[in-house]
């Protein structure tokens, strides 16, 4: 039984090694952009990490309209690791809607993050904030009705519920 | 040869449950099944059903307010809390409701295995369970992405780091997978329809089995695996009352929690940054990331799943008694005190960065 256990044991890790992918020397490069939500005409910066020292990318737009080239950045080493930090301005004539932020080297390695364009700048600034995991302050006071009327209804479900479930067979 | 048959007797005027039975067929629902199968530990997978109704409901009626675009989800999370009649009331339901069956499906799960109900000839249903389980977390996860906040956004920021680690297998969690549908877009999708209907197909399936099987027998000292349709003491129509009793102390419960602790919704998520943790469900998986990253997300479910996958192999005994199976229920009890002491080291400690 232990051998058969142990055996068990052994036969999942090494399928579970199967669902990993090999790992790059730097790593699997990462780009964020800073806003997520932007306006047409607006500048947008993108941040690079985990990218080997000199690698040029071409950065794109693609949605289901096509692709807008924005340009280049090359990744500079910093410390350990090397990255970008890019300044870009949106074309003005960009449509609103989902678009995908694309970085491609020459061997054609790509990375990609969510841009979303906005109508309008307010629309778009509305959403820049710091991060925080402070909850959202609300007002979620409910009027004297609603509460006494879900209290009944509980009431209701519950006492139903206990009905049917300490009923004789 | 002439064969007479005799038409159908109406119902008697006035009898309203007898012209209920004739239309109904309820009576094929009084078929015997064990008297312990009314025991509340053998009604978890029917309550976790039940709950998965009033998530149906409740979701149906928040996604005709909700926007699936990154730019407008959180924004209308926060309209359906502010200004939809019931909005906040609704989706505290639809919350708490999540909250409580993903324990009810743990438990659920918790008592096959100590009762040994997936042994033969109920293996295929214990996968199918496991399939379930999957459905369960799968939606528990699309769901906390969905409102778009701080925590939501990290949630897909992991998984996208975790879907890229994967490479093919994981293509889906990734934005390159479409260039017209975001990320967020395609979860809302696969959290109301993807998931639910492989939920309408495994729960059909899963009952199904049991039907077929009957209610495993109770693991007293010398009880084996068996098929037991047709057996009992008891009523498959009062283990339905019963489920349909607990459900509605379920609903009541959730009712309670609903309007005492509204559901939780965080500040506009930014991405990039980490200062938030998951829910409770997944904060487990914290102390594997802090040391291998994003690549824990794949290697302990996989490890977790395979061990689950593996439960009708390892233990392939005829019994049912636990004290007949004391090393699977032991190392299942190990892992399981691994799973809770690292999600409640995980939980306490301040937030720090620790993908990879």
């Amino acid at each position: 039984m232990k051998t058969t256990l142990f055996r068990s044991l052994l036969i999942a890790l090494f399928l579970s090694l199967f669902s990993v992918s090999v790992a790059l020397a730097h790593g699997e490069p990462i780009i964020t952009v800073e806003p997520a939500v932007a306006s047409p005409g607006e500048q947008i910066t993108i941040i690079g990490a985990d990218m080997e020292d000199g690698e040029v990318f071409k950065i794109t737009l693609e949605n289901a309209s096509g692709t807008v080239e924005l340009g280049e950045a090359a990744a500079i080493k910093e410390g350990e690791e090397a990255g970008f930090t890019a300044v870009f301005t949106l074309p003005g004539d960009l449509i609103e809607g989902f678009y995908l932020l694309r970085a491609t080297t020459e061997e054609g390695e790509t990375v990609a993050a969510d841009l979303t364009i906005a109508s309008s700048a307010n629309q778009a600034n509305d959403v820049l904030m710091e991060a925080s995991a402070a909850q959202h302050t609300l007002d979620r006071s409910k009027p004297p009705f609603l509460i006494g009327s879900v209290i009944v209804l509980a009431l209701l479900s519950a006492g139903l519920g206990l009905r049917l479930v300490l009923m004789r067979e | 040869m002439k064969i007479t048959t005799s038409p159908p007797q109406p119902a008697q005027p006035g009898k309203f449950s007898e012209w209920l039975i004739e239309r109904t067929g309820w009576k094929g629902l009084t078929y015997p099944i064990p008297a312990h199968a009314n025991k509340v530990w053998y009604l978890l997978g029917g309550i976790s059903f039940v709950g998965f109704l009033i998530l149906f409901a409740t979701g149906i009626y928040m996604a005709q307010f909700y926007s699936p675009q990154p730019g407008d989800a959180h924004q209308s999370a926060v309209y359906l809390i502010t200004g939809v009649p019931l909005g906040d009331l609704i989706r505290s339901i639809h919350f708490w409701t999540a909250q409580i069956v993903t324990i009810t499906v743990v438990l659920h799960l918790l008592r096959i295995l100590y009762t040994a109900s997936f042994k033969r000839p109920r293996e295929m249903n214990w996968y199918i369970g496991l399939g379930l389980l999957f459905v369960t977390l799968g939606a528990v996860y699309t769901g906390s992405v969905l409102k778009y906040d701080q925590e939501g956004l990290e949630a897909l920021q992991h998984s996208k780091e975790a879907g890229e680690l994967m490479g093919a297998l994981g293509a889906f969690f990734t934005s390159e997978f479409s260039r017209s549908a975001s990320l967020l877009t395609r979860l809302f999708t696969t959290h109301v329809s993807i998931l639910p209907m492989a939920f309408a197909a495994l729960i059909g399936a899963h009952i199904y089995l049991i039907n077929q099987h009957g209610i495993s027998p109770k693991a007293t000292a010398d009880a084996t695996a068996r098929k037991t349709k047709g057996e009992g003491e008891s009523r498959f129509d009062i283990h339905l009352r019963s489920m349909i009793g607990y459900g509605l102390i379920l609903l009541a419960a959730v009712m309670a929690l609903a309007l005492l602790l509204p559901a939780p919704i965080g500040q506009h998520g930014m991405p990039g940054a980490e200062v938030t943790k998951p829910w409770w469900m997944f904060v487990w998986l914290f102390p594997a990331e802090a040391a291998l990253g994003a690549r824990a997300l794949i290697i302990v479910p996989a490890i977790l799943g395979s061990l689950l996958l593996l439960v009708p192999v390892i233990d392939r005994s005829p019994y049912l008694n636990p004290l007949k199976r004391r090393w699977v229920l032991i190392v299942a009890g190990i892992i399981l005190l691994i799973l809770i002491i690292g999600g409640i080291v995980a939980g306490l400690p301040p937030i720090a960065e620790h993908l990879g």
